[in-house]
């Protein structure tokens, strides 16, 4: 018996010796007696074993999808074709971990989950975890919220619906509930914004820097990237000018530079401090040449360097733009020759929006350098709510005109929260802007702190964190769910393919219901 | 969403019960495991119906997948050898 994890992966590619085996009107097919040792060896694994069982965990499709133009009207269901082919051609029998992997032979399928969690969830608290530091020390366990999350920071873990609840339940109640975050993503910057506020919004860097003692001189004279831009187009001397002084200064100021390397070193942290918002491009624009005159230096910053960081910035924003205006074409598309709507595109292109956000206040700025100096910083504001926006809004327009529930079992909203969105919208002024948007105006941030990246398992040693948020619908099997049940904790999840308990919200424990994945229980 | 906050309110307000023995097994590996043996096995009378009505299509989407493999094979050992790669 052999049992595959993974059977399309492994049999997509297949090299096998190149003779001919058997003739095309063979007519002894499926009678494994009369298939000679040669032909086994060629046909694989059905042939080798007596019984072979598949596992599949990956929904490869959905990956291909987020590869841009022609992947989801031609690739994916290529992929999934071949993917069929192969698993008919050399399994048994195929187990899907859930409902969210797609069907490819129904035939031979079957859902179940054959996963668990690691022993040590099991344990109860308090219990010394196997080869981990727990850095929880006893003034922080005192802060720890009840609520907490654990997973990847991006959008597509559910975190708009987070924000829902927050105001959902500060309407009910009059106050927000604390959460503790725990994980880093692309969309971190993104997130934390739309929990705290732009006002209050403070960057994971910018609160280790204001603790750290030791780069404290240098913080000042260190400014950010845009900053730094301003200063140049400020200056009297026409850019020409500008770049002609830049030979001139690299020479004169060869010699400090090795006294400068401990300013260098210095310096860097605070780099990453200040252009955290910025995706960069170019390493230049970090630690731009600490001399021991640094005052000078800063009035006149690297005019080359600055350029060619701007310039490097345009040319990611155009194409983060072009990028997200494609996937709107293709999305697009798909609704008319498919009429489905496709979460994946969706959490893809919302981080397309995140990203072109970023970075869309930087071309701006370029093109208004020339007329409003003054005006630069203040026109970010603007600019980015605009961009983020205008692309929002038109994936909220596609999404809705092609909303057909594509398996029943797997559409998050029902009818109510759907009704109760509408009166929503229609009550608040900010309501047809979407959440990631909308939240970022707030004017009192939510209570949650973001805790980095730990295990899982270090939650279990704070009984106080008891309720597992996790609003995720997009994931395959939800392994951190269920560590959270092993441990004893509340979960609240949206009910959907993989705990189909019916519709709406499920809190946790209640296994009674019967479900495919745990047919036992 | 509405539900959700009342599920939430009651969350903060109550403390989870422990875990019962059935339902730890059943979340463990060992659980796992069985599901997996549940899950794989098909009884005689399946595995006779399969090789009467299936058998010969899946052994034919096999030569189609490996002929497929071969010619691709072939195909690119003649773009090495022309192209001298």
């Amino acid at each position: 018996m052999a049992i595959l994890e993974e059977p399309e992966h492994l049999n997509w590619f297949r090299i096998p010796k190149l003779q001919a085996v058997w003739s095309d009107d063979d007519k002894d097919r499926g009678d494994r007696n009369t298939i000679t040792p040669q032909q086994k060896e060629v046909l694989g694994w059905k042939f080798k074993f007596r019984h072979v069982v598949g596992i599949l965990h990956t929904n490869y499709a959905a990956y291909i999808r987020q590869y841009g133009m022609g992947t989801s009207l031609l690739t994916a269901p290529a992929l999934n074709g071949l993917s069929s082919l192969v698993v008919r051609a050399y399994c048994h029998r195929v187990i899907r971990l859930s409902a969210a992997l797609p069907s490819l032979d129904a035939n031979k399928e079957v859902t179940c989950n054959v996963h668990g969690v690691r022993s040590e969830f099991f344990l109860p608290a308090g219990t010394e975890s196997l080869n981990r530091a727990t850095p929880e020390t006893a003034s922080s366990t005192s802060e720890a919220a009840s609520v907490y999350f654990i997973g990847k920071l991006i959008w597509a873990k559910g975190f708009d619906k987070v924000l829902e609840l927050q105001q959902c339940f500060r309407d009910a109640t009059g106050h927000y509930f604390p959460i503790d975050v725990y994980g880093s993503g692309n969309d971190e910057t993104a997130i934390r914004r739309a929990f705290f506020g732009r006002h209050h919004h403070q960057t994971k860097s910018q609160v280790s820097a204001s603790s750290n003692d030791g780069c404290s001189s240098s913080s000042s004279s260190e400014p950010s990237g845009d900053k730094r831009a301003k200063l140049v187009f400020s200056q009297r001397s026409s850019l020409r000018e500008q770049l002609a002084e830049v030979p001139a200064d690299e020479q004169g100021h060869a010699s400090p530079a090795t006294s400068a390397a401990p300013h260098g070193e210095a310096a860097v942290p605070k780099e990453p401090t200040a252009s955290n918002t910025e995706v960069t491009t170019t390493p230049g624009g970090a630690a731009a040449e600490p001399t021991p005159d640094a005052s000078l230096m800063e009035s006149s910053p690297n005019a080359l360097e600055i350029l060619g960081d701007l310039s490097g910035k345009t040319v990611t924003t155009g194409m983060e733009t072009a990028e997200a205006g494609l996937q709107l074409i293709e999305n697009a598309l798909q609704c008319v020759f498919l009429g489905r709507s496709k979460d994946v595109d969706y959490d893809r292109l919302d981080s397309d929006v995140s990203n072109s956000s970023n970075t869309s206040s930087d071309s701006e700025k370029e093109s208004n350098a020339g007329d409003d100096i003054n005006g630069v910083v203040d026109k970010e504001a603007v600019v980015v709510t605009s961009a983020s926006d205008t692309t929002a809004n038109t994936k909220e327009v596609i999404d809705s005109s092609a909303f057909a529930p594509a398996t029943a079992t797997c559409a998050p909203d029902n009818k109510s929260s759907l009704l109760s969105k509408a009166r929503k919208l229609r009550a608040n002024p900010f309501g047809l802007v979407p959440p990631r948007a909308r939240f970022k105006w707030r004017r009192t941030p939510l209570p949650a702190r973001f805790l980095g990246v730990q295990d899982h398992i270090v939650v279990r040693n704070i009984p106080q964190q008891s309720i597992f948020l996790n609003m995720s619908t997009t994931e395959v099997l939800c392994t951190t769910t269920a560590e959270a049940l092993a441990m004893g904790k509340f979960v609240l999840i949206p009910k959907h393919c993989t705990f189909p308990f019916g519709m709406g919200f499920v809190l946790l424990p209640d296994l009674s219901a019967p479900s495919p994945n745990f047919p036992r229980s | 969403m509405d539900d959700c906050v009342a599920k939430m309110q009651f969350a903060l307000a109550n403390s989870p019960q422990p875990l019962k023995e059935e339902h730890a097994h059943v979340l463990s590996w060992e659980g796992a495991t069985e599901r997996l043996y549940d899950a794989s096995r098909i009884t005689l009378a399946e595995a006779e119906t399969y090789r009467k009505s299936f058998a010969a299509a899946d052994e034919k989407a096999a030569r189609l997948h490996v002929d497929g493999a071969q010619h691709s094979h072939k195909l690119r050992n003649w773009i090495h050898d022309t192209l001298l790669i």
